[in-house]
């Protein structure tokens, strides 16, 4: 239970709960019995097909039954369809389905699971409508982790298909981009920074234009993270951030002066933002305070 | 050093206590709520949530407030045949969670010999069928991969004493794909650090002998950044504290004997104010409500810092230690 509060009860509402609740338990023990018991006889057909509709609206985390509905479109559904086409037209009616339940339950791992297997069937989906879904799920919580995952995984899903290295290149330098506009938007946002992260790694070994030279690239996205450790030098996923830009992930392919030249200027940057936090609020940031110590760590590592 | 916990500022000196005849309480009614609708829409955590109330009440040594027999006859009520694992509940599919869970109670209990030389083999064989070919195991036969279900993988297969290089050495190998830029890892390859998922990556390290692996002048200041003001523990970076990362946090840094980098008293504190000091249970955060699994890994995390005179709880297999030391450890001498 997360983010529910706690409510005492008096007397009568607890009776009156009890009472709306008899009807309810009553409903719900009946449908999944004979959910159950079907399952058991093996029956696949379009009645028992509705029956695990009704019973995944009232609990979209009975795994049992999410696994019961697929053995059912496996086996009644595909097997009475007479091709590709007809079994995407069901899918997409599947996947309205699955929407809907997302919609209420945007965290429930089984309805992300049910969503992944049924794209998984479909020979003639259009990936790129799914991002539609997920840039719209984004916006409504930027930091859903199963979001995330499954854009991930949908990006990849389109990466596979694809016949030249210059449409990943590109493609992962879409989803770059989308990390700084989410970045933009909120400096917070520790999935963005993550997958940027992510994205990266890929793009520097692409040596595509821009991410060609680890140096200069550098330089170009601590200024990025600079503008954001000034916006908000309490935020914590900057910080984590700049942690990882000056690791030796970077920094050990560098020549020893452009080494210095980066940590004695984010050095003197950094002091220079915890005085003027002092001066603002009477004490030092403890973030910057981290942050000078790690950088000066990095620099006696490298003497 | 990096270690240093931040931010963190106790807002009261007021000492509370663990309310442990309460919690004891609450755990022992649990199932007694038959008249909530709630009820029946958990059936399908009973298993997990029975074995959640188990391990709470050991740990706050009341070992004998179930009835070990019906408790046993429950968990054998959930075996299903058709699969060779164990259910939530009777008639549900078999899932590697509900399956460790049943392990992890039947050893618990000290009564693992109870499942007959075939169900053993069949349930041995479920397991090891999950693992995919590189090393990461589905939850089910519908190809969900987690890094949770490979902890649960190789904790429920250690537990049973069955063990080997064919499955842990993918398996570790899978897992050290799953470590990130911020030294933490995630769900899959390339997904988000989150505190849950580091604790099942480092606590199957831990089984397979292979700590080694951890990049732990990232991870452990990464763990000690997720005190937040209040004192209280999050899951990743920019969210609000929930007590079950008392566990997830705190298990992690215990496995990598870094303990230290928290503030333990101002820890202690947030988990008490999350107490439901009238009906007993423990929830996410301050006055929200209570459930089985923050009632566990709050009181876990208590006995992980050694208060309140708990029964010292093993950070890698989430049970009392004392039973812990009677699972033969792999690759070990």
């Amino acid at each position: 239970m997360h983010g529910v509060k706690r409510e005492q009860l008096s007397k009568d509402a607890k009776q009156r709960k009890k009472e709306r609740d008899a009807f309810k338990i009553s409903h719900y023990r009946q449908l999944t019995d004979s959910v159950l018991a079907d399952k058991q006889k093996n029956i696949f057909n379009n009645d028992t097909l509705d029956e695990t509709s009704r019973l995944l609206d009232l609990n979209p985390e009975f795994y049992t039954v999410w696994n019961y509905r697929r053995d059912i479109i496996t086996n009644h559904v595909f097997s009475n369809l007479k091709d590709s086409q007809a079994a995407h037209t069901f899918i997409l009616k599947e996947l309205q389905f699955v929407g809907k339940q997302l919609k209420s339950y945007p965290k429930v791992y089984w309805i992300w699971n049910h969503r992944k297997w049924l794209i998984e069937q479909d020979d003639l989906f259009d990936l790129k409508q799914e991002m539609a879904l997920i840039d719209k799920m984004l916006t409504m919580d930027s930091r859903n982790y199963h979001v995330w995952a499954y854009r991930r995984y949908v990006v990849g899903l389109v990466q596979d298909k694809m016949e030249h290295e210059e449409d990943i290149i590109l493609s992962n330098r879409e989803e770059f981009n989308y990390t700084t506009k989410l970045i933009e938007e909120n400096i917070s946002n520790y999935s963005a920074w993550h997958n940027r992260s992510q994205l990266l790694q890929k793009l520097l070994n692409s040596k595509t234009e821009g991410f060609e030279d680890k140096y200069s690239f550098l330089v170009k996205e601590l200024s990025f993270l600079q503008n954001a450790y000034y916006t908000d030098p309490d935020d914590s996923a900057v910080w984590v951030y700049l942690r990882w830009l000056l690791s030796p992930f970077f920094l050990k392919d560098l020549p020893q002066d452009k080494r210095n030249s980066i940590l004695n200027d984010q050095l003197r940057d950094i002091k220079e933002l915890n005085e003027s936090e002092i001066e603002d609020s009477g004490k030092p940031n403890a973030w910057c305070l981290k942050s000078i110590s790690y950088v000066q760590k990095m620099m006696n590592q490298h003497v | 050093m990096f270690h240093l916990s931040q931010n963190v500022c106790i807002c009261s000196t007021i000492i509370m206590s663990l309310h442990k005849e309460l919690h004891r309480k609450y755990i022992q009614e649990l199932d007694s709520h038959k008249d909530d609708y709630a009820y029946w829409l958990t059936e399908h955590l009973r298993m997990n949530g029975l074995y959640w109330g188990i391990t709470a009440l050991f740990t706050l040594k009341y070992e004998d407030t179930f009835n070990k027999e019906e408790v046993i006859d429950f968990v054998l009520s959930c075996w299903d045949d058709l699969h060779g694992g164990f259910g939530a509940f009777p008639r549900h599919d078999s899932h590697i969670l509900s399956t460790l869970s049943a392990v992890q109670i039947l050893k618990t209990y000290g009564q693992l010999d109870i499942l007959p030389a075939t169900k053993r083999d069949k349930l041995v064989t479920f397991v090891k069928g999950l693992q995919l070919k590189d090393g990461s195991f589905e939850g089910d036969r519908f190809g969900e991969v987690d890094t949770r279900f490979v902890y649960t993988g190789l904790s429920c297969l250690s537990i049973l004493g069955e063990l080997t290089p064919e499955v842990v050495d993918p398996a570790v190998e899978f897992i050290a794909q799953c470590s990130n830029f911020d030294g933490a890892y995630g769900m899959v390859p390339g997904a988000e650090s989150h505190a849950a998922q580091v604790f099942v990556c480092v606590a199957a390290l831990a089984i397979a002998n292979r700590l080694d692996l951890v990049n732990k002048d990232m991870l452990i200041p990464w763990l000690s950044e997720r005190q937040v003001k209040g004192g209280g523990l999050n899951g990743r970076p920019e969210k609000l504290p929930d007590v079950c990362y008392s566990w997830w946090v705190l298990s992690s840094l215990s496995i990598l004997q870094s303990l230290y980098c928290i503030d333990q008293e101002a820890l202690r504190q947030f988990i008490y104010t999350c107490q439901d000091a009238v009906n007993g249970g423990i929830s996410d955060r301050p006055d929200n409500q209570t459930d089985v699994y923050h009632t566990l890994f709050g009181i876990a995390g208590l006995s992980l810092m050694g208060f309140d005179d708990l029964e010292p709880i093993d950070p890698v297999y989430c049970m009392p230690k004392r039973i812990v030391l009677t699972i033969e450890k792999y690759g070990r001498e």
